[in-house]
């Protein structure tokens, strides 16, 4: 995901006037879209000074990209879903003048992504000045489901799946750009960006893979791009990413090795996160297997030469390269299987070792973060970070009752 | 650019009225300008008329053209349009069907006015997809990466008012497109365009078929590949070095191209099929499109084992006499063989290859083709339309032919003066101009009256 960051700071403006005049009734009732328009004015210009840009535009966006307009239905679900899984969440912890006074203002959506057909990387959302935020690829969220009058129930429902695109695709970008604009509001603590000073890489942060990542204290590779954005990904993913990715990155980090207190740590962090079912024997994250990567080919020997770390077998890589000498071509890592666990409190964890090493990697590192970001969500602006993830998935486990009982879509008139 | 462009408005047509745009600032001359486009896309789509044909193109990829796509707008005051198209990109099974789908539009002021179709439409938005086209609709496959698309345009620049029409480039890359006021219901034009262009153009392979003069006084440039919808001009049918291509749409009437091109100086951008249905001419009449027919014809006299068999009902007396008597003579070779047919063409591969009189017999009338003999003549094609036969009388014969002559020399004999009295200069007319069967040789020197049929 390619984020742009802000440009510039933040001032003492008085943020509770709108950037842009609030006029009386903004919306033509002979409008094609009036019943929308109507709505949006309601839901979000009047409470929060916040203008959807469904329509493409095209002056707005980012000319370097082929891109097209988001569809009309789709926009309008995905309206719904930030009033109810982003802006009325923050509105129940933080009160009614919170995101008024420091929400984004402008939403534009946009129907594809930005592919750069050059790197083969594609933008799936950009921020612009703690202003504006873009968001792509709508037309891929699911459409809203329909009524079945004979059952009054939802036919082809939201499930997990599309849930998990939703946090992936918007909610993960819309809490990442939020956080920048909060921390450039007051500052985080310098502390944070101490804790993995030696690893930043702002050029190519983005060949790094999930392993070495948090491997590195990093809990996504763009967070090891910088520090803020260390600090606002370390925030968002908190909040939207999946019991599963967690208890993923938790694995991967603690292979590494960690410190005295940080088993007890680990523990204490499942528990804010609320992992469901942590204790099932059934869950992926208590029934695992790890394998000892041993060796990585050198195309410039054309040996292999010792490098050893502790993979899922989900990383293990099939890559191959070009064995000169052999003249042929060869994996590029090797493994050997190495054990299967059977429960990650019981049967992993006890078998991480200690590591006395003088830096601060890995598990370690990721929960020295969270300390110091969570602590400051706390003291600066009231909030409890593990609050919000727990409101955000209540929401998201109803979301069919909210769309049944709250979500109209309207057709064109 | 306001002005400039209220100056095109008045130059091009009389929608709108002079004094109602002077009087006012640019800025608000512009918007003047927006709302009067908007009211000529919403009066043409009222109640009575039948909305817009859209011409559209797209600006394609280094290494892919596209055709020119017939599109149906009708569009509304308060922001809807309705748009519909029976193109091959179409999602969702809909490839090649008749859709309709509703979405918005506005009319933008930026450097000038700008049509934009600013909420996703099924018809439409496809191609500005940056996304391979091809997993949705079969069409071909790796023809774009994603990322680009067919870099087509949502956004469309407004150009120019050429009579009714109203010309519009997209605004990222430039490809022109044309909206003209339809004249009949959206299903009707498209059923009456496929009728058209089914009968201007040929579902087969053979490139004389699929090739076209385009003639304007002395001038022919030859052009290939209509039925595509790339209109690609070159300095020869078979194996053209230097093609280039222009794009177009085919209309109920004929087709046009997305550009005007000349030759010779006159113009030419949009062609109509005459009523007697023999070519296409272009708005001025100046410019001719003529399929090659007769290169396909010349064609047929090189093609392996091929037979155009004359019509025995356009014989002269003397012809007949000679036909008759070769049938005796077959007998005599053979009493199971029947001479069935007399024609032109090319015998069976043998050592020796040339074009000929061709006598086909068969041993039983069940027989589905006949075995060939053939007598050497020169069938040469000297104009358009024009051709010469040209008989020797120590031309070759083939295989077939000197077996036949071991019993008797009689059939080579008759041969001989049967094609003697083909010799001559020829204006040829086909029965179908666009899809030729049969061939009219009406003597112009020599010779005399006959035909070549399709079995």
């Amino acid at each position: 995901m390619v984020i742009t960051a802000f440009s510039s700071c933040r001032t003492e403006d008085d943020f509770t006037k709108s950037i842009f005049e609030i006029p009386e009734k903004d919306v033509d009732p002979n409008a094609a879209t009036a019943p929308f328009d109507q709505w949006l004015y309601d839901n979000f210009v009047v409470p929060y000074n916040v203008d959807i840009k469904y329509r493409f535009d095209l002056t707005a966006s980012d000319l370097q990209f082929q891109l097209t307009p988001a569809d009309y239905e789709r926009s309008q679900l995905l309206a719904h879903f930030i009033r109810y899984l982003f802006y009325d969440v923050y509105t129940k912890f933080a009160g009614e003048d919170f995101m008024k006074q420091y929400g984004p203002r402008i939403f534009h959506f946009i129907g594809s992504s930005g592919y750069n057909a050059s790197t083969g990387t594609e933008v799936l959302g950009t921020a612009s000045g703690g202003v504006k935020i873009t968001l792509y690829m709508i037309n891929q969220m699911k459409a809203c489901p329909k009524l079945d009058p004979t059952t009054n129930e939802l036919e082809n429902p939201y499930g997990g799946k599309d849930i998990d695109l939703l946090n992936e695709k918007y909610f993960e970008t819309m809490h990442h750009e939020f956080s920048h604009i909060l921390h450039q509001t007051k500052p985080y603590p310098v502390a944070f960006g101490q804790v993995t000073s030696g690893s930043y890489d702002p050029m190519t942060w983005n060949e790094r893979d999930s392993v070495t990542t948090y491997q590195l204290g990093y809990v996504t590779n763009y967070a090891s791009s910088a520090t803020y954005e260390d600090f606002v990904e370390t925030l968002a993913t908190i909040i939207t990413d999946t019991d599963r990715r967690w208890m993923h990155r938790l694995i991967n980090a603690c292979c590494k090795g960690m410190r005295q207190g940080d088993k007890e740590s680990v523990l204490e962090l499942i528990e804010s996160l609320k992992i469901v079912d942590f204790d099932n024997p059934t869950k992926p994250w208590n029934n695992f297997t790890l394998w000892k990567q041993t060796q990585v080919f050198n195309e410039n020997t054309n040996e292999y030469e010792e490098e050893e770390r502790y993979v899922l077998e989900a990383h293990r890589s099939g890559e191959t390269v070009y064995n000169a000498k052999a003249g042929k071509y060869v994996p590029k890592y090797t493994y050997e299987k190495f054990r299967t666990f059977t429960s990650f409190k019981n049967d992993f964890l006890p078998w991480v070792p200690y590591t006395t090493a003088d830096e601060i990697e890995g598990i370690n590192a990721i929960l020295k973060k969270i300390s110091i970001a969570t602590q400051w969500h706390k003291e600066k602006w009231g909030l409890n970070i593990y609050d919000l993830r727990a409101e955000v998935r209540k929401r998201q486990n109803n979301i069919n009752d909210y769309i049944k009982n709250e979500v109209t879509i309207y057709e064109l008139q | 650019m306001g002005m400039a462009l209220a100056a095109i408005a008045l130059a091009g047509c009389s929608h709108f009225e002079e004094d109602d745009l002077f009087d006012e600032s640019a800025a608000l001359r512009i918007g003047s300008f927006n709302k009067q486009l908007q009211t000529l896309l919403v009066k043409q789509s009222s109640d009575g008329n039948h909305g817009w044909v859209i011409q559209y193109y797209v600006a394609g990829t280094d290494d892919y053209d596209f055709e020119g796509f017939n599109l149906f707008g009708r569009f509304y005051d308060n922001g809807k349009v309705t748009m519909a198209g029976n193109h091959r990109y179409l999602r969702d099974g809909k490839a090649g069907k008749y859709t309709e789908f509703t979405s918005l539009y506005e009319v933008l002021t930026e450097e000038g006015p700008v049509l934009a179709f600013n909420t996703w439409n099924d018809i439409l938005t496809v191609f500005v997809d940056p996304v391979d086209p091809s997993p949705q609709t079969g069409a071909p496959t790796y023809i774009v990466k994603d990322g680009e698309g067919m870099n087509g345009d949502q956004n469309l620049v407004f150009k120019a008012y050429k009579g009714d029409a109203i010309v519009f480039n997209g605004e990222r890359h430039s490809a022109e497109v044309r909206f003209v006021p339809c004249d009949r219901p959206w299903e009707d034009y498209v059923k009456d365009t496929e009728t058209t262009k089914n009968y201007i153009t040929s579902a087969t392979q053979n490139p004389y078929l699929n090739s076209y003069y385009v003639i304007s006084g002395t001038d022919t440039l030859y052009f290939t590949g209509l039925r595509k919808g790339l209109f690609t001009y070159c300095e020869r049918v078979v194996n053209p070095q230097f093609p280039s291509t222009i794009n177009c749409v085919f209309t109920p009437k004929g087709f046009c191209l997305q550009h005007q091109d000349s030759i010779g100086g006159t113009a030419f951008q949009e062609f109509t099929l005459t009523e007697d249905k023999t070519h296409l001419l272009s708005e001025d009449g100046k410019v001719k499109v003529i399929l090659t027919w007769d290169m396909y014809l010349a064609n047929q006299f090189v093609a392996d084992n091929v037979m155009m068999p004359l019509d025995v009902d356009q014989f002269t007396p003397e012809q007949t006499d000679l036909y008759e008597k070769l049938q005796a003579a077959f007998k005599k070779v053979n009493s199971k063989f029947s001479l069935v047919s007399i024609g032109l063409g090319y015998p069976s591969s043998s050592e020796d290859t040339f074009t000929a009189v061709v006598l086909g017999f068969k041993r039983k009338a069940s027989d589905k083709t006949p075995t060939l003999a053939a007598l050497e003549i020169g069938v040469k094609r000297t104009a358009y339309g024009t051709f010469e036969l040209t008989y020797s009388p120590d031309s070759r014969v083939s295989p077939n032919m000197r077996t036949a002559n071991q019993k008797t020399n009689d059939i080579e004999t008759l041969t001989r003066q049967f094609a003697a009295t083909l010799q001559g200069t020829y204006d040829v007319t086909p029965d179908n101009y666009f899809m030729p069967k049969a061939f009219q040789f009406t003597p112009l020197k020599g010779g005399s009256h006959f035909a070549l049929i399709n079995e």
